[in-house]
């Protein structure tokens, strides 16, 4: 009848995007882990996500603190670093992924102003444990778990 | 890798509980069988073909709401009428600053969902990276506990898929055409013409800001009547912002860049500006008029439709804020 039909082959990426990342059932609870819960996980997909008011909307923005010189090195992504963000570390990217990536963020660094790695920021939570909480969450019950307390135990055990 | 970073990995996985994480790409419904055939039918089960690779190449399995599981392939003795969850076991979030990789990740999980629809109809789909904690008993715990509202979504999703529609403007509308039937800016035009320097200046901007305000009330006009026209031919119409709420990095500024595929989709050049989208649930029967209706659309000048789908309804599917705090998401069961 009509020649003009629906098609996912046209550069549909756009579409994907959106109805994998934004659309879709979330769980809210402590039982289930999302890219929601940025405050503690999936800091690099943030960083590959562009959209940041929206992200910011459903909770996925930068949280207050974030080490932009730190980020924009483990990304590679210079401009991230003139952000306008606080030049405080945090520990909402500890543990995150910290394989396969170190090595990068390693090398990178060294060329940034800040001499620090994922592996460093450890160590440091670990010398003033819960240094930092007081800087990190700002958005009310985003938090599923803190995990600097919860590896404290750990890593003690 | 030291010890050091071995054991550090270790802690992560544990601190956030996710040593028995389901990485969930959809709930579907089963339909009852014996030894991978339906009963009724004879014919054979979907459960039984089930075979695709998923997130990551992770072998995908099905896990009922009574904490049964079926790797993919694998044939069950008899299958219970019920509802089940694909699911993939996983340690942790899958987190990469990459746009590729994350590409390739999101097209996999999007591979899984569209094969579930081809073996099981319309199934309710998860967002990408939600895991669930607890293993196949956790997730057949959550599929029964939510068993309610996951019928009802798919009762109403059954036999319906998502499309999206795009509107976008890649010429304004003529100036001439705006004119020609409108008295007070037609009125301006010799005003102006005839006034001093300052006036004309000033007439000018008045003549512009009007000229603005009747491009955009021609452009709500067109909305108006597309949405009227559109919405009895589907089951659900709802309207999006007008710019996507996702779109990835530039990453032209990462060390491999010139790549084909790292076009991330930008619309505003190709489609023009978009003037409204909106996400449909609609049934196949329902798409060849929505194609003639979007057809009469495109036909206008500086006009142009973007018509993807078939989707799973993503955009459609029930919340699940427990224990949340949260304003709702902006989802919809019709």
């Amino acid at each position: 009848m009509t020649d003009f039909q629906p098609s996912r082959q046209q550069a549909d990426l756009a579409d994907v995007l959106e109805l994998l990342l934004d659309k879709g059932i979330v769980i809210n609870a402590d039982i289930a882990v999302s890219i929601g819960d940025t405050e503690l996980l999936g800091v690099q997909l943030r960083a590959a996500i562009a959209s940041f008011e929206t992200a910011a909307k459903y909770g996925l923005a930068f949280p207050e603190g974030t080490d932009m010189d730190r980020l924009a090195a483990a990304v590679d992504e210079p401009e991230l670093a003139e952000s306008d963000r606080p030049n405080i570390p945090i520990d909402a990217t500890r543990g995150v992924n910290v394989t396969g990536e170190d090595g990068r963020i390693q090398r990178d660094s060294s060329t940034a102003d800040r001499e620090h790695t994922l592996d460093e920021f450890e160590d440091d939570d670990h010398a003033s444990p819960g240094g930092e909480d007081d800087g990190s969450p700002k958005d009310e019950g985003e938090t599923p778990r803190q995990s600097a307390t919860d590896s404290q135990t750990e890593d003690d055990a | 890798m030291t010890d050091e970073d071995r054991r550090t990995t270790t802690t992560a996985a544990a601190d956030h509980g996710l040593d028995e994480g389901r990485y969930l790409y959809c709930v579907v419904a089963l339909r009852g069988s014996d030894a991978g055939r339906e009963r009724d039918t004879g014919r054979e089960h979907d459960v039984a073909s089930f075979d695709v690779a998923g997130v990551d190449d992770e072998p995908v399995s099905i896990v009922t709401s009574t904490g049964e599981r079926w790797d993919g392939g694998q044939t069950p003795e008899s299958v219970e009428a019920g509802i089940g969850a694909i699911v993939h076991d996983c340690e942790e979030l899958y987190d990469a600053a990459d746009p590729r990789l994350l590409k390739r990740w999101l097209v996999q999980h999007q591979r899984v969902v569209d094969e579930a629809t081809a073996q099981f109809d319309t199934p309710i789909p998860f967002q990408f990276d939600t895991i669930l904690r607890g293993g196949d008993g956790g997730v057949g715990s959550w599929l029964e506990a939510e068993s309610e509202t996951l019928r009802r979504a798919l009762d109403t999703v059954a036999g319906l898929c998502e499309y999206r529609i795009v509107v976008g403007r890649t010429e304004p509308i003529p100036t001439a055409a705006i004119v020609t039937e409108d008295d007070e800016l037609a009125a301006l035009e010799p005003r102006i013409d005839a006034a001093s320097e300052g006036t004309a200046h000033l007439l000018k901007k008045q003549y512009e800001q009007q000229l603005d305000s009747r491009r955009r009330e021609r452009d709500r006009q067109l909305v108006a009547g597309l949405e009227e026209r559109l919405e009895p031919l589907v089951a659900t119409l709802q309207p999006l912002d007008r710019r996507p709420s996702v779109s990835l990095a530039d990453v032209s500024s990462t060390t491999e860049a010139g790549s084909e595929d790292d076009a991330t989709g930008d619309e505003v050049t190709d489609d023009g500006e978009p003037i409204c989208r909106y996400a449909v649930l609609a049934s196949d029967d329902a798409i060849d008029e929505v194609g003639s209706l979007l057809d009469s659309v495109a036909d206008r000048d500086g006009i142009t439709v973007r018509f993807t789908g078939p989707w799973p309804p993503y955009s459609f599917v029930p919340a699940f804020d427990e224990d949340s705090d949260e304003p709702p998401r902006q989802t919809e069961v019709p």
